[in-house]
């Protein structure tokens, strides 16, 4: 339009414009997706440690009463090998007290690994899974009454932006088998 | 709205651009959202790795106790409980203020 100016934005100014709409939208975007990431692997990482802080706990619940066996009982407390543990105790029985079988709860448990999952077997029943993402599971009994645990956890997703061992934050852990005895001798009446 | 106008103002007309207060305004609620972003992202870390110590604290002491326990010796770390049977105790302390009180039954 001769004599007057045009209304709007030049072409020169809406490149402009659009060049910078795009340097900030890729910077937030870059942004928002770094700290996505973060959260991701910050999820993986706490279930991690969830189960490293459950293993613990379920492992001592089963171990600790480990070789309660009286004189005589056909059992020998604790056996295994590096990816299996037997544990057997009598600690109960239907009347409270111990009754020379191991037909109880807790009284004869295989702890092992299979795959990534932590399995477990009560007495003549098969394994069942009871924690997974474990990627490191080691029994050593050579030292009894301390048998030591060594225990790893895994991710089941892959982690973002992050370089991830295969096997990490591998912890041991000693249990003392407090009722535990090698030789057991008969009782005094 | 003010003197300094980013993009060209029209003639008789309000500018289409934004001010250069309204553009410094944008770029400070941005800054705001990236370090709230950021401080968020750091406290998370934080409270990782202090949960992961935590841990490894815990079971280097539930470590030691074992070991104490199985040694079956006194090792001057035991303190015996006056008026009690035979029973000695250990207390082991983390380094966040936790104490643990391992007690030791005699024969």
């Amino acid at each position: 339009m001769p004599g007057n100016r045009a209304k709007g934005v030049s072409l020169v100014e809406t490149l402009l414009s659009m060049v910078i709409f795009l340097i900030v939208f890729v910077a937030a975007v870059g942004l928002v997706d770094r700290f996505q990431s973060l959260a991701w692997n910050l999820s993986l990482l706490q279930e991690k440690e969830a189960n490293m802080s459950a293993l613990p706990l379920l492992l001592a619940r089963w171990i600790l009463p480990a070789g309660n066996n009286r004189f005589q009982s056909n059992c020998v407390g604790v056996s295994g090998n590096s990816g299996r543990l037997d544990i057997q105790s009598d600690i109960d029985g239907p009347l409270g007290f111990p009754d020379n079988t191991l037909k109880q709860s807790y009284e004869s448990i295989s702890v092992r690994r299979n795959g990534s999952d932590m399995q477990v077997k009560s007495d003549q029943g098969t394994f069942q899974p009871v924690l997974k993402n474990v990627g490191l599971l080691q029994f050593r009994v050579q030292e009894l009454p301390v048998i030591e645990v060594s225990m790893a956890g895994e991710v089941d997703r892959p982690i973002l932006l992050m370089r991830s061992p295969p096997v990490a934050d591998q912890t041991s852990v000693k249990f003392y088998a407090w009722s535990f005895r090698k030789n057991l001798f008969a009782e005094a009446p | 709205m003010g003197s300094r106008v980013v993009s060209k103002e029209l003639d008789g007309h309000q500018g289409l651009g934004f001010t250069l207060l309204e553009t410094m305004w944008a770029v400070f609620f941005l800054t705001i959202a990236a370090l709230a972003l950021m401080a968020l992202a750091s406290h998370a870390i934080r409270a990782h790795h202090r949960v992961l110590d935590s841990r490894i604290t815990s079971v280097r002491v539930w470590n030691e106790a074992a070991d104490f326990l199985a040694s079956g010796q006194n090792g001057g770390k035991f303190e015996p409980i006056p008026g009690r049977r035979p029973m000695a105790r250990l207390v082991i302390s983390n380094g966040y203020g936790r104490r643990w009180e391992v007690l030791r039954a005699g024969k």
